[in-house]
């Protein structure tokens, strides 16, 4: 077998079976039954994130459902927002986070670890596929943005195995970078190349262009330029991925040895985890000046 | 405790009452935390906030003592009043006092020797605004590591060093119900895998459901055949 060859049968392993995505429609179908109780057919649901552009790796997956109400709608972004959590938690446990409320407690047992389901309310803008979302951090608190030119950005780039594979590197390394941050860079890194199909060639350029070019990165929201997404991966997570990347070519080398690409993707081994090849996250207490700190994990050493 | 750290207690919190193995007072703060960056600061005058995130203002009724118990922790025992003791919001159910670090990632507080000063802003003031957040949400605002033994081999799973092994291996085998599913694993033939069910009461494939515990226990298995470690 080539490492070509071997790359391509690992992305196919990475294809969800179809236990999990009759799970996943089943949320889906779940979600959508409990929002139309209270909302009835106003708002447009749909899916959204790594489900529609394709990106889905069966590791490491969760589902997005958007929920947008039309933009006749009276209340404010606010106020959408507060009832669909509201309404979410009489039958879900609920996390807020900046644009979603999160569902943590529908699984099933063919889920991962970390599975969950974001729902993202926002209301449309008039006359146009773009949306207002609600943001609950930050300096703003209302984000225009637009789900189709997402998905179209990223679907119609020909990178989307890439993209799978470059996730796939990522979480079985335990590499904390976005994941929509991650997709727009591969997009970035490779315009212009011919070889989008070749995808050892193409994921090479991939993590020469993080080592080289992930810290000093300027990442746009395709469908809104105003929205700056580099600004929320911090100075730290920037250096941790450039360091990743490069420690990863160097386990490749320039011989691209099959061994070594299982090594990269901890295939050689059937320890049942992927021990993370790369260096550890830097300390979790590294402070900086008036950026704070990472706080420390509370745990209970005796059984509570 | 030393007499600067009482100076920039005085100073900071001066309602705090400073005995020789105790203090006790009412603490007021505003701190933030930003789930994306996953950053926190506590907000003081002349803070620059530069983390966003959720901020929320807090008053409680603390003490901090020195611990006495049979506790696997070194650090100071901190205890918080007229605050419900559940084990969601991290309190041990033996003593109440707060659970703000894993004892497995005390050191950078005890080394060279006692800070006081980074565990009162680095633990004690995050494990408060932990409480606000919960009181607020109904969960913790950021990562917690599993109850128990299972949350050991988690937080050795970040740093296996040998020491880290024996202290981890000390902890875990004192919890019986845990260590007597994971003797076993730690001292079978074969390779821990990824389908073994969970020692944590769930059961389900330990991939899944505690990964990181997953990969403490294939660490300290390599450091017990490798380092000869004995196992109790």
């Amino acid at each position: 077998m080539t490492s070509e060859e071997f790359l391509q049968e690992l992305l196919e392993t990475q294809e969800l079976s179809a236990e999990q995505e009759n799970t996943l429609q089943a949320h889906k179908k779940e979600v959508t039954d409990f929002l139309r109780l209270e909302f009835g057919s106003d708002p447009k649901i749909k899916y959204a994130g790594s489900r529609e552009k394709g990106t889905m790796i069966a590791d490491q997956y969760d589902l997005d459902v958007v929920c947008y109400f039309p933009n006749t709608d009276t209340r404010s972004l606010k106020e959408i927002r507060e009832d669909v959590s509201a309404h979410l938690k009489k039958s879900y446990i609920i996390q807020s986070k900046a644009s979603a409320e999160r569902i943590t407690n529908l699984r099933g047992s063919t889920v991962p670890n970390s599975y969950h389901i974001d729902v993202v309310p926002g209301r449309f803008i008039e006359n146009t596929d773009d949306v207002f979302l609600h943001v609950a951090y930050g300096d703003k608190e209302r984000m225009q943005t637009n789900l189709k030119v997402h998905i179209n950005h990223i679907v119609n780039s020909g990178c989307v195995s890439v993209i799978r594979l470059a996730k796939l590197w990522a979480y079985r390394n335990n590499i904390v970078i976005k994941t929509f941050i991650l997709e727009l860079f591969v997009v970035r890194a490779l315009t212009g190349s011919r070889d989008k199909l070749n995808l050892m060639k193409s994921f090479r350029q991939v993590l020469e262009a993080l080592r080289d070019e992930f810290d000093t990165l300027q990442l746009v929201d395709p469908a809104n330029s105003n929205n700056i997404l580099s600004q929320l991966v911090q100075p730290s997570e920037k250096i941790m991925v450039a360091q990743a990347a490069k420690e990863t070519l160097d386990v490749i080398g320039e011989s691209n040895e099959l061994a070594d690409w299982q090594v990269v993707f901890r295939e050689e081994d059937d320890k049942g985890y992927y021990a993370p090849l790369i260096s550890p996250i830097p300390s979790p207490s590294t402070r900086h000046p008036n950026t704070g700190f990472t706080p420390h994990s509370p745990h209970c050493a005796v059984i509570c | 405790m030393t007499e600067k750290d009482k100076a920039w207690l005085s100073k900071k919190y001066p309602q705090f009452e400073v005995k020789a193995e105790k203090i006790s007072g009412e603490i007021e703060f505003t701190a933030t935390y930003n789930e994306h960056t996953e950053r926190f600061l506590q907000i003081e005058e002349n803070t620059i906030d530069a983390v966003g995130g959720v901020r929320l203002y807090g008053r409680f009724k603390i003490r901090i003592e020195v611990r006495n118990d049979i506790s696997h922790s070194k650090l100071p025992a901190l205890f918080v009043d007229e605050i419900e003791n559940v084990p969601d919001r991290h309190f041990n159910q033996t003593d109440s006092s707060g659970c703000t670090c894993n004892p497995l990632e005390e050191d950078e507080f005890l080394q060279p020797e006692f800070q006081f000063q980074r565990y009162f802003r680095e633990l004690v003031i995050p494990f408060l605004y932990g409480q606000l957040f919960f009181t607020e949400k109904r969960h913790w605002p950021w990562f917690e590591y599993a109850h128990g033994g299972v949350g050991s081999l988690e937080a050795f799973s970040k740093n296996p060093t040998l020491e880290k092994a024996k202290e981890c291996l000390q902890i875990i085998s004192q919890e019986f119900l845990l260590w007597k599913k994971v003797k076993p694993l730690l001292l079978q033939r074969s390779n821990i895998k990824g389908h073994t069910p969970c020692p944590c009461p769930k059961h389900d494939h330990i991939r899944r459901c505690h990964p990181h515990t997953l990969k403490g226990l294939i660490k300290l298995k390599e450091f017990i055949l490798l380092e000869r470690i004995l196992v109790p």
